[in-house]
Order: C-alpha cells, then sequence, then structure tokens
C-alpha cells in the first residue's frame, strides 16, 4: 500500500512537472512572438523616424530623394499590415487585458498615425497622392469583423492603399483626439481622403470613395482593351490567311 | 486567455495526461518483470482446464473455435470443453451434436435465457481446477493456453485471469482501427495487471479458479456486460486478478460502424449501471488501485472524451461560419484557406497540453505493438484508428448516458 502511495505522489509530480514545462513552453512561444512584433515594431519606428527627419530636411532635399532612399516609411504598407494581423492574434491568445498586448497595441497605434500624418505632409509637400483609410473598429463588434474582411480584400487587390488599423479600445489620448477630430460615432468607420464614413462600408462603396482607385481601374480597363485590339488584330490577320 | 473555461479544460487535461503518465511510470517500475511469467513447466504440473462456450446462433464460427481449442499445446486429458447452446434458432445444435461423443466435449442445450444463464447451466458440471470462459467466435493461439495456467501454477493466490484479446485479420476499416485499439488496451492491460488493477477479464477469453465461483456465485445478466461485472465482483472480493498479454485470442470484431456503434454502446451503457450498482468502490481504499485508479479513469476518460468532442465541433462551426461570411462578402477567390505562417499557431497552453496527450497515446500504442509481438507498423490502421475514434466514442457515450437517463425515468414510474 506505501509503495503505491508513493507511486500516486510520483506520478502527480512528474505530472506537475509536464505541466509547469507546458506553461513555460507556452510562454516561451509568447514572448518569442511578442519580441518579433516588438522589434518590427521598433523597426517601423525607426523607418518613421528617418523619413520624418528627411522631411525637415525637406527644404534642402527634394521629394524624389525621400522617395528614393531605402528606409523610408512609404514604402512599408504590406509589414505595416502585416503587424495589425499578428498583433490581433497575440490578442486572441493573450486575451485584451495581457500587458505585452496592450503595450504592443499602444505603440503600433501611434506609428500608424504617426505615418499617417507623414504620409498627408508627403501629400501636401510633394503633391503626390496617396490613397489611405483610417479604419476605426473595435473588439466584439460583428460589423466590424465584416469589415476586416472587406479591407484585407482591398489590401490584397491594391497595395498601394494604406489601411490603418485603429483599435477604438486603446486607451491613447492620439487616438482619443482622432476619434473626436475625425468625428467618428460608430464602430466600424473609415476615413478616406479626409471624408468620415461611420457604419459598414461594402467593397464596391470604398473602391467608389478612393479616387485613385477609379484612377487605376480605367488605366487597366485602357490597357486591356488595347491588349484585346491587338489579339482581335492578329485573330483577323490568320482568318485573312 | 485565462477564463473559466481555459482553466477547466486545462484541468481536465492535466488528469488526462495523469492517467498516461500512471501507466508510464508502472511500465518502467516493472519493465523486467513483463517476461517474469514466461515459463513453460512439466506437463504433468498443467491442472485440469473446463472451456466454457455459450453459443446463441453461432452455426459459422462455432467450429472452427473449437477446433482452436483442441489444437492447443496442452494435455489432451486436463482439456475439457462444454459447448452450450443458447436457445439457438439456427443450425448450431446440429453443429454441436456432430461432435457428441467426443471424450474431451460435452454438450448442452437449453431454452434461449442470455448469456449469463449459459454460462451458470455449465458451471455446474464443471469438474476441473481452472475454468476458462471463451466466445464461440473467437479462435485460440496454439501456445496461449499454456502461457496463460502457468500464471496459476506459479502463483497460488491467483484467482482470475484475463487473456488478451486481438482482432483476427482485419478485413474492413473498421476492424483495422479496432486491431489498433486492441493493441493498445494490451498495453494498458498489462500495466492494470501489474498493480491488480485489472478492469475486466474480457469474456472473450479468461480463466479463473473453479473454487472462486464457490465463494463468489456464478454469472450475472449485468445489463448485457457479465463479464464487467464479474471483475468488479472479483476486486470487491479482494481476489488476484491479472492479465495474460501473451495469451493470444483473436476475435473478427464488428465490421461496420452501425455494428460497432451498437457493440459499444452495450459496453457503454453497461458500464455506466454497473458503476451505480459498485460505486461503493470509487476512490475507496480498501479496493486498491481498481477503486483508486481503474474505476477513477473509466469514468473519467468518458467525461474528457466528450469535452473535447464538443470543443472540436464548437471550433469547427465557428471556423466554417467564418469562412461561409468571408465567402459571402469577398467571394471564394479571395479566400485563402492554407496560409500557414508559424506565427499564428496556436499556443496557449490548453493547445499544447493536447498535443502533448496525443504524444502518449501514439505511445502507448507503440508499447501496446511491442507487449502483443505484432511486428508490422501499419501507419494507415492507425489513421483510421484516430479517425474513427475521435468521432464515434463521443456519440456512443452521449447515447448511453441518453439511456441511462431515460431507462431511470421509465422506472420511477
Amino acid at each position: 500500500m506505501k509503495s503505491s502511495t508513493k507511486r500516486y505522489l510520483n506520478v502527480f509530480l512528474i505530472t506537475t512537472v509536464i505541466f509547469l514545462l507546458v506553461l513555460w513552453l507556452s510562454n516561451e512561444l509568447s514572448n518569442r512572438k511578442i519580441t518579433e512584433l516588438k522589434s518590427l515594431e521598433d523597426q517601423i519606428g525607426l523607418n518613421i523616424l528617418s523619413t520624418e527627419t528627411r522631411f525637415s530636411l525637406l527644404e534642402k532635399t527634394s521629394c524624389d530623394h525621400v522617395m528614393a532612399s531605402k528606409d523610408n516609411s512609404i514604402g512599408l504598407n504590406s509589414e505595416l499590415a502585416e503587424l495589425a494581423k499578428k498583433v490581433k492574434f497575440m490578442e486572441s491568445q493573450l486575451g485584451v487585458n495581457n500587458k505585452d498586448v496592450i503595450s504592443l497595441n499602444k505603440y503600433y497605434t501611434l506609428l500608424q498615425i504617426k505615418d499617417y500624418l507623414l504620409t498627408l505632409e508627403f501629400h501636401t509637400r510633394c503633391n503626390e497622392n496617396i490613397a489611405s483609410i483610417l479604419y476605426f473598429h473595435k473588439v466584439d463588434c460583428s460589423a466590424c469583423a465584416k469589415q476586416s474582411i472587406i479591407l484585407d480584400k482591398v489590401s490584397s487587390e491594391y497595395p498601394e492603399v494604406r489601411i490603418y488599423w485603429l483599435d477604438k479600445d486603446t486607451d491613447t489620448p492620439a487616438l482619443k483626439t482622432m476619434t473626436s477630430l475625425f468625428n467618428i460615432k460608430d464602430s466600424p468607420a473609415l476615413v478616406i481622403g479626409e471624408k468620415t464614413y461611420n457604419g459598414f462600408q461594402s467593397y464596391e462603396q470604398i473602391e467608389s470613395y478612393i479616387p485613385e482607385i477609379q484612377k487605376w481601374k480605367k488605366e487597366k480597363e485602357n490597357a486591356l482593351k488595347a491588349a484585346q485590339t491587338t489579339s482581335t488584330k492578329t485573330v483577323s490577320t490568320s482568318t485573312k490567311k | 486567455m485565462i477564463n473559466a473555461f481555459e482553466i477547466t479544460y486545462a484541468i481536465l487535461l492535466f488528469w488526462a495526461i495523469y492517467f498516461q503518465v500512471f501507466f508510464l511510470v508502472v511500465f518502467f517500475e516493472k519493465r523486467d518483470k513483463i517476461h517474469e511469467n514466461d515459463i513453460v513447466y512439466r506437463d504433468n504440473l498443467y491442472p485440469s482446464i473446463s472451456f466454457l462456450i455459450p453459443c446463441w446462433n453461432e452455426e459459422n464460427t462455432l467450429l472452427g473455435t473449437i477446433q482452436s481449442i483442441l489444437a492447443s499445446d496442452y494435455p489432451k486429458d486436463k482439456l475439457k470443453i462444454i459447448a452450450i447452446d443458447d436457445g439457438s434458432t439456427d443450425k448450431t445444435w446440429e453443429r454441436l451434436s456432430e461432435l457428441a461423443g467426443h471424450p474431451q466435449i460435452t454438450i448442452l442445450k437449453k431454452e434461449n435465457g442470455g448469456k449469463h444463464t449459459a454460462l451458470n447451466l455449465a458451471l455446474k458440471q464443471v469438474k476441473t481446477d481452472l475454468v476458462a470462459s471463451f466466445d464461440a467466435d473467437t479462435k485460440i493461439d496454439p501456445q496461449a493456453l499454456k502461457n496463460a495456467v502457468s500464471y496459476f501454477i506459479k502463483d497460488n493466490t491467483l484467482m482470475a485471469l484475463g487473456g488478451a484479446v486481438l482482432i483476427d485479420n482485419p478485413q474492413t476499416i473498421v476492424q483495422k482501427a479496432q486491431s489498433v485499439e486492441y493493441q493498445m488496451f494490451s498495453f494498458s492491460k498489462k500495466i492494470l495487471g501489474f498493480i491488480g488493477g485489472v478492469f475486466v477479464v474480457p469474456g472473450a477469453f479468461s480463466i479463473f479458479r473453479t473454487k472462486v465461483f464457490k465463494k463468489i456465485g456464478g454469472y450475472k445478466k449485468a445489463y448485457n456486460l457479465e463479464d464487467v461485472e464479474l471483475t468488479m465482483r472479483l476486486q470487491e472480493a479482494g481476489m488476484k486478478v491479472d492479465h495474460c498479454h501473451t495469451a493470444f485470442v483473436s476475435t473478427k470484431g464488428p465490421d461496420s460502424l452501425k455494428k460497432l456503434f451498437k457493440q459499444r454502446l452495450r459496453w457503454s451503457y453497461g458500464f455506466i449501471l454497473n458503476v451505480r450498482d459498485y460505486y461503493k468502490l470509487i476512490l475507496n481504499k480498501k479496493y486498491g488501485n481498481f477503486g483508486l485508479f481503474t474505476l477513477p479513469m473509466n469514468i473519467f476518460a468518458p467525461i474528457i472524451i466528450l469535452f473535447v468532442f464538443f470543443l472540436g465541433v464548437y471550433r469547427l462551426v465557428l471556423f466554417i461560419s467564418q469562412k461561409i461570411v468571408e465567402i459571402n462578402l469577398v467571394g471564394f477567390n479571395s479566400i485563402n484557406l492554407f496560409n500557414w505562417d508559424m506565427f499564428f499557431t496556436n499556443t496557449q497552453p490548453t493547445n499544447l497540453l493536447a498535443i502533448s496527450m496525443y504524444v502518449f497515446i501514439i505511445l502507448s500504442i507503440y508499447l501496446g505493438k511491442r507487449i502483443s509481438k505484432v511486428k508490422t507498423l501499419n501507419l494507415s490502421h492507425i489513421f483510421y484508428f484516430m479517425i474513427i475514434y475521435s468521432i464515434l466514442p463521443p456519440l456512443w457515450i452521449l447515447k448511453s448516458i441518453y439511456n441511462t437517463a431515460t431507462a431511470k425515468a421509465i422506472s420511477w414510474r
């Protein structure tokens, strides 16, 4: 009996050790992910700072110069989108109240606002049009989930469009200023070209709000038409033979 | 995310892993003793034994079963067979009559009354030292009997011994899946044998000292699960019960999902009701590892199986409904079903714990394979096993719980 009691305790100990190891591993893995995200944020932050600095020197440098440099933040669109997804995933894994998630979210939000302002400045100073969407959303809002899917499609169809994912629950004064500045009442809400659209917007609606997209579409159509006419020409010549 | 659900799931997984670790710890403690009973004695030391074969509509398999027993490597004068026709409606009795007059075989015929009545009738005729219960659709390996009886020669206090049941030449996918399951059982049964916690000496093949039945009585109906009930009674009486992993017998096993479901529904339902009758044994120190480990584990297993099943169904429904929403919004072509980025693997504690549980399950399949000396490692069988046994068990567990609940309601009136 004694040896069997001992066995029960030993097994309990071993199980506890396995349990703790798994907890540690889980924690370690999410820490790695957090570190990965933080370094990604740092990198983006550095790029923004670099671009900003160049802008302050803009009197002396040309717009082309800023655009041509490798570490400008204007080219970071895809990285921002990837970061958005990863931050959201960590939120679902660790919970909204996790300390690391909150700080990731705050930093990420600030980075986006900063990038947005830079884009605006670039737009006015260099007369270069950059299509952008400010997207205000919330956790636990079914219309936002739908809106996010639509915006995913927008960003995969038109990678040139800069989409800023702003979580309204992020506790940052800068974001609060933004929401009152753009008169955001609903979630989801979109700001496209300084105009605010409260509530869910369909893919077609969004397309129509962005003049650049209309332009790209026309260009595409023209290119397609040109290709078609050449192909019909070849067909007609071949039938003549 | 830490919430009540995650905590419940983690606690369940903790105990699931506890049971798996327990098996492995006993295995490593006793690994030198696995072959300690592999002794062949002189023929005159082997005691006499009677095989009881209850038959109900077994015209096709019966003779093969009896032939396999007669072909056992065992002294002929000490090996008897008592076959009982339990009111069959086919040609079982005609087949049995062909054997009349055989010096080793006794045939009996009675009105249909259930397996336990057939066994009890035969028990009255037994004059040998040992009794074996045997199914009419099962075949015995020539060495199995000696391997098993050696346990009784070595240990005078041993009262009952279960044999190693395997699936005979699996044909259908369902049988192939069962062959993996039975190998896994081989491992866990041996471990339970080591610690005196055998859950069931299977009706398909088990051996008892004849005096056991004088002490604790014969078979009972026991909700059509007479072997489980008998084992509980043996354990309650403090009798030594062991498992012989080299006493191979092979049975066909249900060949279709429907038949497998029916068989397991009977097992699950019978288990619930028998446990209800013997609830005093649960977590009772007096009954050793059977009360402290075997019963709690067998009660816990269906709980975690149901939990994991419902969680899986919930996640699947959630996933599919999300994908449907996406397809409705942006069309099928924009959906990326398989974008695999390591970053997005779920590394929540419960998910990792669940993975480690599967590792333990695969480990016990492997060890069972080694113990049951099956040479071939058939990955497709393991695959069938994983698929069938992650869907079917929750269903028969639910149905058996439902049956228990409704039967109770009726009996109250």
